[in-house]
């Protein structure tokens, strides 16, 4: 009798810690999609006329069905589209992953949606990587990025890097406010924060509603109009006052410096006016923020001025005419420098790819991949 | 298209395609029923059922309820001619159509020769398609009829109900999104002693694809198989029917109301294989009451469409529909100078066979967010004359996502509308 007790006992044991174990590993999160530390592995499966249609099409940006499954957790229904401007390809195509395309409850891990960058544009394919990751060491409301190895129907399609998309998602996790109106920059031509004037059709152009996208351009668009007026007409004596209530301009700067710091070419101070960034405005102090986007370029052109920019930009002009916020600037530069040189982090974080960078690094299957930009350590 | 077919050089028997076969049968059919019915003449000086008419004039012209011309026993030719004229009263599902909307306007004729062949021809004056029904049906027996042209393929009450001597102004939404409408087939049909039971099979070519299909194919011909039974026990009737046709694959966009409501885009779906419809349908009156529904239900397959490439379930539009109608004032049965009142529920609805997994608008979703309308029809027919009536009916829509997946869903919304008929 004894020993029939403690063999139940023994089983109830075991089934709790089984439960327990299956637990543990179900309960995946955008942690463990995000750990930069993993090689991580993406199966799409995609009807093979939809997948040549979108290869066919890849200018396009046409939704198709897929079911994705990662780390054991299958997403049915996924909406799938060819993305990107430069490096979009119809033998590589970069992708966006809709979780909401087909059903406004479809999430994965709690995301929206998540870009397959291609990598394209960033022979070494780890500048974009690294350079989100100084962003968010530093402070800057980024985009968490992982490499994945993708697989289409079984076929390898390539190696990726995985990027949260910039939604409300990602607003609620890094700004706690997924109600405010989100707008991707479009880059049509150099433009420079000039104020354009008061009809909101001129924003409109540059600004594409990410969120809220059934407001109307008055609620949309007067208040981005008005940042524009506040950066471009304020007096001097009030600048700071008067665009601070349009703008969160510690967060705008603090982005500025780590641009800098990265030899930026294509962002807020790029060679070709304001470009790869989101405007976001919070739905209670209605104050916008600048949010990083597609850091490809980063890290390519070490001689990149430090004041490359600042003389056209608007805004940038500005802060530097202002004693108290050209002090400000500088001391976020130096702060930058002491981040990225802080236990030679930027030094090692191209080699530094966790356990698998071995596997990502030799991966003899990605002609693309060409590190050419960081010297070794040591080197 | 088939004029444009006729010029060119004509085809090897061997390489024409079935429905190609089928269209040209049921052109030449209803010559040959034509031809038979000559011959038949003789025979059908007893034939068993003579009119009720029992004084007749040789070339007679007469004007019943339309004009009519008589030769005899031997020919009837009845002419028509039909106007239909709709005004908006009140439209909140589209505000900006104009108020005054005319319907068809056709004329026709049709007739019996020599008591073993009835035809009729009906063309619409405005219209891509002018053709209505062009056909011939010979009467062999009271239970073997052959009937070939273009007609209305047998399936619905409702549909097979001429658009002029409708109980209300528009088809209950089931009817008119699912039901087919005319093709060019032949057709055997029938009824039995005092029509105690009545049937159709007929084949047919369709005039193109029922979809939209991803890859078009002039060459493709696609037929449709259907078949009709009905019984009719006293002032009851029931009916069964059935149709089938092979889909290309392509986008499924046939839920027309869906579409007008904004809930679905015709390339939100896919489907390939097989269509098949199923109908039951009833009938029931008693003096001034006339109680009538149907059930219909259409399934698409989805033949190698999921993103695996497996089979999906099928892709099912269906719907039903019950009517009353009173005659308030008039005869019970006549069809002059008369008032009657009548209330209709229709319900439509679109969704996929298979609900196990999450419900999803993905075009390749085993199983598809359901979507249904409801909609409420109260209206009023009064027939003025034997040839002019004027309809008011009062709509009510309601759409009904279940699931809640689709970010938008109209509010219910009423539309009111009078029509002035005259038919001939």
């Amino acid at each position: 009798m004894h020993h029939r007790h403690a063999s139940a006992r023994t089983a109830r044991l075991l089934a709790i810690l089984l439960l327990l174990g299956a637990g543990s590993s179900s309960a995946q999160t955008t942690s463990d999609l995000f750990d930069d530390g993993v090689l991580h592995t993406l199966h799409l499966a995609i009807h093979s006329r939809d997948w040549d249609r979108l290869r066919a099409g890849y200018l396009e940006n046409d939704y198709y069905p897929a079911d994705l499954t990662w780390n054991g957790v299958r997403v049915t229904n996924v909406g799938v589209r060819s993305r990107g401007y430069g490096s979009r390809s119809s033998v590589k195509p970069g992708l966006k992953l809709d979780f909401e395309r087909y059903s406004t409850r479809g999430q994965f891990l709690g995301l929206r949606s998540l870009v397959l960058d291609n990598l394209l544009q960033d022979s070494s394919m780890i500048r974009e990587r690294v350079a989100m990751a100084f962003l968010r060491r530093f402070g800057v409301p980024a985009s968490r990025e992982a490499f994945a190895r993708v697989f289409v129907n079984g076929q390898y399609a390539g190696l990726y890097a995985m990027v949260e998309a910039v939604d409300t998602a990602f607003a609620q996790r890094t700004l706690g406010d997924a109600q405010g109106a989100l707008f991707e920059y479009r880059w049509a031509r150099p433009y420079y924060g000039d104020y354009l004037g008061d009809d909101l059709d001129l924003y409109r152009p540059l600004f594409e509603p990410r969120t809220r996208e059934h407001d109307s351009v008055f609620a949309l668009y007067d208040p981005v109009r008005e940042l524009f007026r506040a950066i471009n007409e304020t007096p001097a004596e009030s600048f700071r006052d008067a665009v601070g209530t349009h703008l969160d301009l510690e967060a705008t700067l603090r982005l500025v410096a780590a641009d800098t710091l990265l030899g930026e070419v294509d962002g807020i101070l790029g060679f070709a006016g304001m470009n790869n960034f989101y405007l976001h405005r919070h739905s209670t102090t209605r104050r916008h923020q600048l949010l990083p986007w597609d850091k490809d370029y980063s890290l390519v052109q070490w001689d990149y001025p430090l004041m490359a920019g600042t003389a056209e930009n608007v805004l940038m002009r500005r802060v530097l005419d202002d004693p108290d916020l050209r002090s400000f600037y500088a001391g976020l530069l130096v702060e930058a420098v002491e981040s990225a040189t802080d236990a030679d982090w930027l030094a090692t974080a191209a080699f530094v790819l966790g356990p698998d960078r071995s596997r990502i690094l030799t991966d003899g299957r990605e002609r693309e991949r060409r590190i050419r930009f960081f010297p070794r350590r040591g080197g | 298209m088939h004029e444009a077919a006729d010029t060119q050089e004509r085809p090897h028997r061997d390489d024409m395609h079935w429905s190609d076969r089928l269209r040209d049968a049921a052109r030449a059919g209803a010559l040959a029923l034509v031809a038979l019915a000559v011959p038949a003449a003789g025979v059908a000086q007893t034939a068993p059922e003579e009119p009720s008419e029992t004084k007749r004039e040789a070339g007679a012209f007469r004007m019943g309820d339309s004009p009519s011309l008589r030769l005899g026993d031997h020919v009837r030719v009845d002419l028509h001619a039909r106007v239909q004229a709709d005004v908006r009263l009140r439209d909140e599902s589209d505000t900006a159509a104009d108020r005054l909307a005319w319907g068809n306007r056709r004329i026709g004729v049709d007739g019996v020769l020599f008591k073993r062949l009835e035809f009729q021809v009906e063309r619409e004056l405005s219209d891509d398609e002018p053709w209505r029904d062009v056909f011939a049906d010979l009467r062999l027996h009271r239970a073997l009829r052959v009937r070939a042209g273009r007609f209305k393929v047998p399936f619905s009450m409702e549909r097979t109900t001429s658009s002029f001597d409708l109980d209300f102004i528009a088809r209950a939404a089931p009817v008119a999104d699912m039901a087919p409408g005319r093709e060019t087939g032949v057709m055997v049909h029938g009824r039995g002693p005092r029509r105690l039971f009545e049937y159709e099979v007929g084949m047919f070519s369709l005039d193109g694809p029922p979809v939209q299909p991803f890859v078009e194919d002039p060459a493709d011909r696609l037929t449709l198989t259907a078949a009709r039974v009905a019984v009719t026990p006293g002032n009851a009737s029931v009916g069964l029917a059935f149709t089938e046709s092979r889909l290309p694959e392509g986008f499924h966009g046939s839920t027309r109301h869906f579409l007008d409501g904004g809930l679905l885009s015709s390339e939100d779906f896919y489907v390939n294989g097989r269509r098949r419809r199923l109908g039951v349908e009833g009938r029931w009156t008693a003096g001034r009451l006339s109680i009538k529904g149907e059930l219909i239900r259409q399934a698409d397959s989805r033949e190698g469409e999921a993103v695996t490439g497996e089979n999906l379930s099928d892709l099912v539009v269906d719907g039903a529909y019950v009517s009353g109608l009173w005659r308030l004032f008039g005869s019970p049965r006549g069809s002059r100078r008369a008032v009657d009142a009548g209330v209709r529920f229709d319900r439509l609805g679109f969704r996929s066979a298979d609900t196990s997994d999450a419900p999803s608008l993905s075009p390749r979703a085993d199983h598809i967010a359901p979507l249904r309308q409801d909609t409420w029809t109260f209206g009023t027919n009064w027939l003025v004359s034997r040839w002019v009536r004027v309809q008011i009916n009062g709509i009510r829509e309601s759409f009904v996502d279940e699931t809640g997946l689709r970010p938008e869903i109209p509010k219910a919304r009423w539309r009111s509308l009078v029509r002035l008929q005259f038919a001939m």
